[in-house]
């Protein structure tokens, strides 16, 4: 009842722009519009223009109008890529930011030790990709990885956990969420700075424990940086490439259950030199990611709170 | 009596938890270590050596004796940092800007910016070096700098920040009849420190171990930074991995120590935003 | 105050050397070379392990002509086409650079490499010395655009003490399919974890050398047609099969998780296919050292093996061409053959000059590379062979798998194949 005429009074106040901070808005912005311009934003309309084309070598082009959208729609591989991005992205998103979570809430408490804890787990963030792989992929090995050879201790006769195209996926999310809890520790950590303490110190005079804390004070304030890990999070998952690069080799046969999209776009537009269809995955995958944020922001509403 | 017990078993559950995390974490970077003191016959065995016979630093002498590692740190040094700054600055301003200016086109263009991270980095990389070469900045060191300045990322990251910054006291400052500019660099900038550290940690990890793009827009071993050129110790069929694993540890070393400096900020950054409110 | 005037001046500092260094390292002149005016030239090399010998002739050609510095450029292999691919297109590829047969079409349909052949016929370089089939393959129009470099062969390498311990004789030039076949079964011991052969799936390593010796061909003359659907090719592949089959080489799973060479290293296979680059590979690994040793390929209805050569081209945008010929020149001559088979690292392309790369490395009978060379065929190529290649990667595999048959997978990858080489 309230509500309403509150809301025409709010839409009035948005409709008024102050030529000052209008100026000044355009002008702060300018340095970071110019640049993307320049370097992210012209590559792009030049990729969406060359996904209309037959794109040859070293830049020649015969415009073929949506041919190459035709041919991706009865692309098998497509469908396989999206398939197996999409459950790559289901899986490692919700898992990745849970497990950073509760590492964060972990080296925000009051325990002694936090900055050694914090420099380890900031550690695979700086270990080199190519390390990383080798040492996966020797935990993964079918033969003598230490995987099956702990799981021989069970009597479990382990699998090819990269060689088998039924798990190989899986076994890929496993990388990528040891991978990322480093990176989103430092967003959530920084996140949790920003919490006042006076809101804790109120909670403990309510007499809140720690795990209440966590969900009435530290989660809810939290939902910012938390929106800010799920969009990133998101956006980087679909995008997945180095990892399926770096540890599924061509020829491996578990290939057709984790090639994502990014990797298909790899392989047409570098391998089988067809940049031009290379360019329509990119597109594709562009509409795609556009779409699955814009969802993501409508619904912040309802479960972010910026104070 | 009780509650101190409760306390001191939740701490240790803790700790539990966090070291038998912490062992996953530093497996392959204790092995990158391991095996960069290993022979190089040690590093094909079946089934994997873990401990080195004898741990020698004869590799990290060949990287220093094969690779201009010294230039290659200064290179890697100045991206790094400038990379950085010139990013924060462009970032900040903007993200500000998208955070709480009201202008006509702030969700579009800040969705446009968005945008930017949803294609393949590889879409970028021809444009981009056109761009140099009508420049005259192949084989330099700004054709490393100056693309890294634009990130949506950290636009982003800031934006959230900037957002969940108390509103009144940019509304104070409005009624004292100060500028646009100096709330957001006399008020609003300190107050976000956490996120510009958590900012400037991520770029200058990503810049420190950017690869590809200095491999393509440079030439000469000379401008190479410590990614790129120890990425030349790659043979075509004969990879002396010992050696690099020496080489990615140098390399990370400064990386580590930036950390645990930059870290510190954290805590500090509780106390700062505990006073204000 | 103080601390915002700091961040202003070191922000202003770094900006104004960022312009700095930027504007002092673009000084291209490109002028008219005068008879004796210094000149640089970049010649660009994918491979740091032969850099110190490439290196010495870069020292050497200085000496012999002062005027004239070559800077050696090395991109990592990984990255190698990346790169060139990009310089390329905007025109700004190294004087000189190497160049291998699978790309070297595209290059040099597209304008991008120097056609050599006036220069050669001026100044009278013999290509004779130079084996005739990869002469050819870096002809294009009847022009010919690169000379070779180096040379490589398959052959077999082998596990001395494996035999040894089964009591069985090392294989040599009178082996066929059938002998290798029944070897490998004799040498398998799956308890202990031996295989007698490493059957994994490459095209220069495997398939190839099989396919030419079941008198076949991968690709046809007028490199329009596949010829993985000929009679022989499935032949060539049913060789690979067979080891399947008896179960004498380790699953293609787990020459996925673990690689074959590594594999043979650990005396876990009793025999792979293996190029003429391992033998420094074995030679630096203790292991290995101690019991590998090769012999020529088996023969099929005739001997067959793939070899492939590199070549040093020269970009057609170079702004010293005479310069960049006069280097390319001293390159094929026999002088700096002569080197590279003394650094032992690969066989040189100049006929003749292999007896030092075999003597380098006297481990191992390395002679067997070189015979094999006179009865080689070239690595099949077009204009886009990566992109068949790749698609064969996806098909062969399922067949040493058992996923399909020998036949099946011929067919479909001549299918795949042909589908690439009529798309350009």
């Amino acid at each position: 009842m309230k509500t309403q005429p509150v809301a025409k009074i709010i839409k009035r106040k948005i409709k008024k722009y102050h030529s000052q901070e209008v100026v000044c808005a355009y002008l702060m912005l300018f340095p970071l519009l110019f640049g993307l311009s320049v370097f992210y934003i012209y590559p792009i309309f030049r990729t969406i223009f060359f996904s209309f084309t037959k794109w040859g070598a070293f830049g020649s082009y015969k415009i073929t109008g949506i041919g190459n959208y035709v041919k991706l729609l009865h692309d098998h591989d497509m469908l396989l890529a999206l398939k197996n991005t999409f459950i790559y992205t289901g899986l490692s998103v919700p898992l990745g930011l849970s497990a950073a979570l509760i590492i964060a809430a972990l080296l925000n408490s009051k325990i002694k030790g936090l900055s050694i804890y914090r420099a380890l787990y900031f550690l695979p963030a700086i270990t080199m990709p190519s390390a990383v792989a080798m040492v996966w992929n020797w935990i993964y090995n079918g033969d003598y990885g230490i995987l099956n050879y702990c799981l021989s201790f069970f009597g479990i006769k382990g699998l090819g956990w990269v060689s088998d195209p039924s798990v190989a996926m899986y076994s890929l999310i496993l990388v990528s969420v040891w991978g990322g809890i480093g990176i989103s520790m430092i967003i959530f950590l920084a996140g949790l700075q920003g919490i006042p303490a006076t809101y804790y110190e109120a909670a403990s005079i309510d007499g809140a424990g720690a795990i209440k804390k966590f969900f009435k004070v530290t989660l809810p304030l939290l939902t910012p940086t938390i929106f800010f890990s799920l969009i990133t999070s998101l956006i980087g998952s679909l995008q997945l490439f180095d990892l399926v690069f770096m540890m599924i080799r061509p020829g491996n046969l578990a290939m057709v259950n984790t090639q994502s999209i990014v990797y298909l776009f790899y392989r047409n537009a570098f391998v089988l030199n067809d940049k031009g269809y290379g360019a329509a995955i990119s597109v594709v995958l562009l509409v795609i990611t556009m779409i699955v944020t814009a969802i993501q922001f409508t619904f912040q509403k309802k479960w972010v709170n910026y104070d | 009596m009780k509650k101190m017990n409760g306390k001191n078993k939740g701490k240790l559950l803790v700790h539990i938890i966090l070291i038998i995390g912490s062992i996953w974490m530093i497996f392959p970077f204790f092995w990158m270590i391991l095996t960069s003191f290993k022979t190089f016959s040690e590093t094909t065995r079946i089934p994997p050596v873990i401990f080195p016979k004898s741990f020698s630093f004869t590799n990290y002498a060949t990287v220093f004796l094969t690779l201009p590692f010294k230039q290659f740190y200064i290179n890697t040094i100045i991206t790094s940092f400038t990379v950085t700054i010139g990013q924060i600055i462009v970032s900040t301003m903007a993200a500000y800007v998208f955070a709480r200016l009201k202008f006509p086109g702030n969700k579009i263009l800040f969705f446009i910016v968005l945008s930017v991270m949803m294609v393949p980095t590889q879409i970028f990389i021809i444009p981009q070096y056109m761009t140099m070469k009508y420049l005259h900045l192949l084989d330099s060191l700004p054709a490393l700098i100056i693309p890294g300045w634009f990130s949506a990322f950290s636009v982003f990251l800031l934006r959230q920040f900037f957002m969940t910054l108390p509103i009144e006291l940019e509304e104070a400052a409005r009624i004292e009849g100060c500028g646009t500019f100096k709330i957001f660099y006399s008020i609003m900038l300190p107050l976000a420190k956490p996120g510009i550290i958590a900012a400037s940690i991520f770029s200058i990890l990503w810049s420190w171990n950017d690869l590809m793009w200095p491999l393509i827009v440079n030439n000469s071993m000379e401008k190479m930074t410590l990614a790129a050129g120890l990425a030349s110790l790659q043979g075509q069929h004969l990879t002396n991995y010992p050696v690099i694993m020496a080489g990615a540890f140098l390399a990370v070393l400064p990386m580590l120590i930036i950390f645990l400096i930059f870290q510190k900020q954290f805590v500090e950054g509780i106390a700062l935003s505990g006073t204000k409110a | 105050m103080s601390k915002k005037g700091l961040i202003a001046l070191i922000t202003a500092t770094t900006l104004i050397a960022t312009l700095l260094s930027g504007c002092s390292s673009n000084s291209k002149t490109v002028k008219e070379p005068a008879a004796n005016t210094p000149v640089t030239l970049t010649y660009g090399i994918w491979d740091n392990v032969q850099q110190p010998v490439y290196q010495k002739l870069a020292d050497e050609y200085h000496k012999q002509n002062p005027n004239v510095t070559i800077k050696i450029q090395l991109t990592p292999w990984e990255q190698y086409w990346t790169k060139l691919d990009t310089a390329a297109t905007g025109g700004t590829t190294h004087d000189l650079f190497w160049m291998d047969m699978p790309h070297s079409m595209i290059y040099e349909s597209n304008g991008i490499l120097q056609d050599l052949s006036d220069n050669i016929k001026n100044d009278k370089v013999d290509m004779n010395n130079f084996p005739e089939q990869l002469v050819n393959a870096y002809k294009y129009d009847n022009k010919t655009y690169g000379i070779p470099k180096d040379v490589d062969a398959i052959a077999l390498w082998y596990n001395k003490k494996i035999f040894d311990a089964a009591k069985l004789p090392y294989p040599d030039d009178t082996w066929n399919w059938d002998k290798i076949h029944s070897v490998a079964k004799q040498l398998t011991d799956a308890k202990k974890g031996i295989y007698g052969f490493g059957a994994f799936y490459d095209p220069q390593i495997g398939i190839y050398n099989t396919i030419f010796q079941a008198g076949g061909e991968v690709i046809s003359k007028d490199k329009k047609t596949s010829l993985l659907d000929t009679p022989e090719a499935i032949a060539g592949i049913k060789f690979w099969t067979q080891f399947f089959t008896d179960k004498s080489t380790p699953t293609v799973q787990q020459m996925t998780d673990t690689d074959p060479t590594q594999m043979f290293q650990n005396g876990k296979l009793g025999m792979v296919f293996g190029g003429s680059w391992l033998q420094s590979t074995f030679l630096t690994d203790t292991n290995a050292k101690g019991f590998a040793e090769v012999a020529p390929l088996p023969q099929g209805k005739q001997k067959g093996v793939v070899t492939h050569s590199v070549a040093n081209v020269i970009g057609a945008k170079t702004t010293h061409p005479k310069e960049a010929w006069d280097f390319l020149k001293y390159l094929s001559s026999k002088e700096a053959n002569q080197i590279v088979a003394e650094s032992g690292q690969v066989i040189p392309a100049f006929k003749g000059t292999t007896d030092a790369w075999v003597k380098s490395n006297e481990n191992f009978k390395l002679q067997v590379f070189v015979d094999e060379l006179a009865y080689a065929h070239a690595y099949p190529i077009s204009q886009n062979t990566s992109g068949w290649e790749s698609k064969c990667l996806e098909i062969f595999p399922k067949a040493y798998a058992g996923l399909m048959t020998a036949d099946e997978a011929c067919k479909k990858a001549a299918e795949e194949m042909n589908k690439v080489l009529s798309a350009n």
